[in-house]
């Protein structure tokens, strides 16, 4: 047996085993000091409180979850779910493009941005009087744009003379008051010209700019890594003070950024300046200043696409202890995701069958109207997993909505798939997804089985279209913890 | 500004307050595990990846871990709730460090230990059933006495180096690892029996 496999073969052991460990630890490392806190009963007491409120609340809910399909209006396909008739949705065809003067230098702005963090002095520019969320973020978190402009860059290199930082609500304050800001670890958020789900005019809406946040894939805001000057370059505690969230981030710098006491004391711009220069962590610049041949040209290839439409995954650069010299291209169109990308490895390249020409581009499906319809009807239960059909007592917890372009034989498709999630009590997750097409011209979003999406897609390829086996647990039986 | 009062002495958090904080989507949470957690889960993942920097990323992963599994996840205890994710998560690193060099920490000792059986360093065969390998695993655990369950653990899941394992169970070492001796004889003999190649 592979040691991998061990590992992995431990990593499926009875959760209930893992629980009996740390607690016969606990007791070990107590008995070892002193005698047994009362707290500790006190916990098991509550534990089981909490159990008995948990099969007494849930329980219901989750009975509650097991509603069968709402038939809903207009045409079905052969399995009798309703196909969704599209809502136009505003999304401005003329966005402002707008990049920052180093953008072109080099190729893979938008994926020097995405792999690494950037640290930059920012001013505020604006702050945009609508809430938004994302698409495919099943929380749903409400959050606030800063349009921010770039005073310097302290670690990083071709980030935008402007972009948006992500602000959830309940970190809102008054940012006007402030002079400077220092950001730090910034991660970009999708890709350029994202499409947001407007909240407060309940419509698509593509960013003019780009989109930055806090580093991570995930909707992670820690107020910490953002810090407020004021006219004389004194740290202004006034923003951590701002309210409850600003003020219980400020602990989370022990783990980042060293000792958080020094940012209360007679801290400067100057000296935050100092603390976060950095002029490494960019290897993915040295591996593109390096390429020759085919390479070179796929990168050059790859720049040419202005306003970000090629970006480069994270995959292989998540970390700056693993270098690698695989480069991962997707071309994004309108704000939506293609199965066209790119692979460059070891200076050859290797591109997907899928190739999106001038025509294409032309006669692109309206899927940001789809991917919204569908969203709609999924909030209206309309839309339900079509073969997830187990009788146990499963919470639903997840459902998202992710749409994308994909080129096939017969011309482009704009594809909006369902997601959804249901748990176990003892964290084994089930999944479940539905999938819709939506055709260039056509008012309609079609119902479509996964098989017959495969043959449609052909030999191009099926980029976030799950291939594996489906049974009364939807997909198949994961049993992970995330 | 008033903050500086908060940075003086705090109390660990209960875990099921913590627990309510992740499913209200406060990140406190975060800041609470690891205020309560971090040197514990810290150990978990330096036993494994054996590096600061590693680890420390291994712990942010943790926490981006839980922050998405709650909700849905309700832990009844969130320490082993941590100790899997964080678990899994440096595995996953060592076994992708192991291929640029040798890890010179207490899981490669761990597992030398068991070469007579788990030996090789390379992927996972395509047949390879992890589920059935865990329950495997989990019936022979069961199947051991209190003390050997916890020695079982503490050695191959964690990783704990065996001078950690006998001041938690207040043994000598060498009596540790006698105990690991007869642990290591009887899971040879289940893994044959179960078709395991050896």
């Amino acid at each position: 047996m592979k040691k991998k496999e061990w590992n992995e073969g431990l990593n499926h052991i009875d959760p209930d085993l893992v629980e009996k460990y740390v607690e016969q630890k606990d007791r070990l490392r107590q008995k070892n000091k002193k005698p047994k806190s009362v707290w500790l009963r006190f916990g098991a007491i509550a534990a089981c409180f909490l159990l008995i409120v948990s099969a007494v609340i849930v329980v219901p809910m989750l009975r509650e979850d097991d509603s069968g399909v709402i038939p809903g209006p207009g045409t079905t396909d052969d399995n009798n779910r309703p196909n969704i008739p599209i809502v136009n949705v505003q999304v401005p065809s003329s966005a402002p493009q707008y990049y920052g003067s180093e953008a072109t230098g080099d190729g893979g702005t938008a994926a020097e941005i995405n792999t690494e963090g950037v640290s930059v002095i920012a001013r505020l520019i604006a702050v945009l009087p609508d809430t938004y969320t994302f698409y495919d973020d099943w929380r749903q978190e409400e959050f606030h744009l800063l349009k921010m402009e770039t005073v310097k860059l302290l670690k990083g290199k071709n980030v935008t003379d402007t972009f948006y930082y992500i602000v959830p609500e309940r970190f809102m304050t008054d940012f006007t008051i402030f002079d400077k800001f220092v950001i730090v670890d910034m991660g970009q958020y999708g890709y350029e010209h994202s499409v947001l789900y407007n909240k407060t005019q309940s419509c698509a809406e593509r960013l003019d700019i780009v989109l930055l946040g806090y580093l991570n894939t995930y909707f992670y805001f820690m107020g910490e890594n953002f810090m407020a000057f004021d006219s004389d370059g004194s740290f202004d505690g006034r923003l951590w003070g701002a309210n409850k969230y600003w003020a219980s981030s400020t602990g989370w710098p022990n783990n980042i950024m060293g000792q958080p006491n020094k940012y209360l004391n007679g801290y400067t711009i100057a000296q935050a300046e100092q603390d976060f220069y950095s002029d490494d962590g960019y290897r993915s610049v040295n591996v593109l200043n390096s390429v020759s041949g085919e390479a070179k040209e796929a990168l050059e290839y790859i720049q040419s696409f202005e306003n970000g439409l090629y970006i480069q995954r994270g995959d292989g650069f998540k970390t700056s202890h693993y270098p690698s010299v695989q480069l991962n291209f997707r071309r994004y169109m309108e704000g939506f995701a293609t199965n066209e990308s790119g692979m460059i490895y070891a200076g050859s390249v290797s591109w997907s069958k899928a190739r999106f020409s001038k025509e294409d581009e032309e006669k692109l499906p309206n899927l940001p109207s789809a991917n919204e319809s569908v969203k709609t009807a999924l909030n209206n239960g309309l839309v339900t997993p079509p073969h997830f059909n187990n009788q146990e007592k499963l919470r639903n917890t997840t459902s998202g909505v992710f749409g994308w372009y994909a080129k096939t034989e017969n011309g482009v498709v704009g594809i909006v798939r369902v997601t959804w999630c249901f748990c176990t009590e003892k964290y084994q997750f089930h999944y479940d997804d539905a999938y819709y097409i939506i055709e260039y011209g056509s008012d309609e979003c079609k119902a479509i089985d996964r098989d017959a999406l495969l043959e449609l897609l052909g030999d191009y390829e099926a980029t976030y279209i799950y291939t594996g086996e489906y049974n009364e647990y939807g997909k198949d039986f994961i049993r992970v913890y995330y | 500004m008033g903050l500086q009062s908060k940075q003086t002495a705090k109390l660990s958090m209960d875990d099921e307050k913590i627990v309510e904080l992740y499913w209200e989507r406060d990140e406190k949470a975060i800041e609470e595990t690891d205020f309560k957690y971090n040197k514990y889960l810290f150990s978990i993942a330096y036993n494994v990846v054996h590096d600061r920097l590693d680890c420390e990323e291994c712990l942010n992963d943790t926490y981006l871990g839980a922050w998405n599994a709650m909700p849905p996840s309700k832990p009844n205890v969130l320490k082993a709730f941590l100790t899997t994710i964080t678990r899994r998560i440096a595995i996953k690193r060592y076994h992708s460090n192991l291929k640029q060099s040798v890890i010179p920490s207490e899981m490669t000792v761990s597992l030398s230990e068991l070469e007579d059986f788990v030996a090789g360093d390379g992927d996972i065969d395509s047949g390879f059933d992890a589920e059935r390998l865990g329950r495997v695993i989990s019936d022979f655990v069961r199947s051991l006495s209190e003390r050997r369950q916890f020695i079982f653990m503490s050695r191959y899941y964690v990783a704990d180096p065996i001078d950690t394992i006998a001041s938690d169970l207040s043994l000598s070492r060498s009596m540790v690892n006698k105990e690991i001796a007869v642990i290591r004889s009887a899971l040879k003999e289940i893994l044959k029996s179960e078709g395991y190649s050896i």
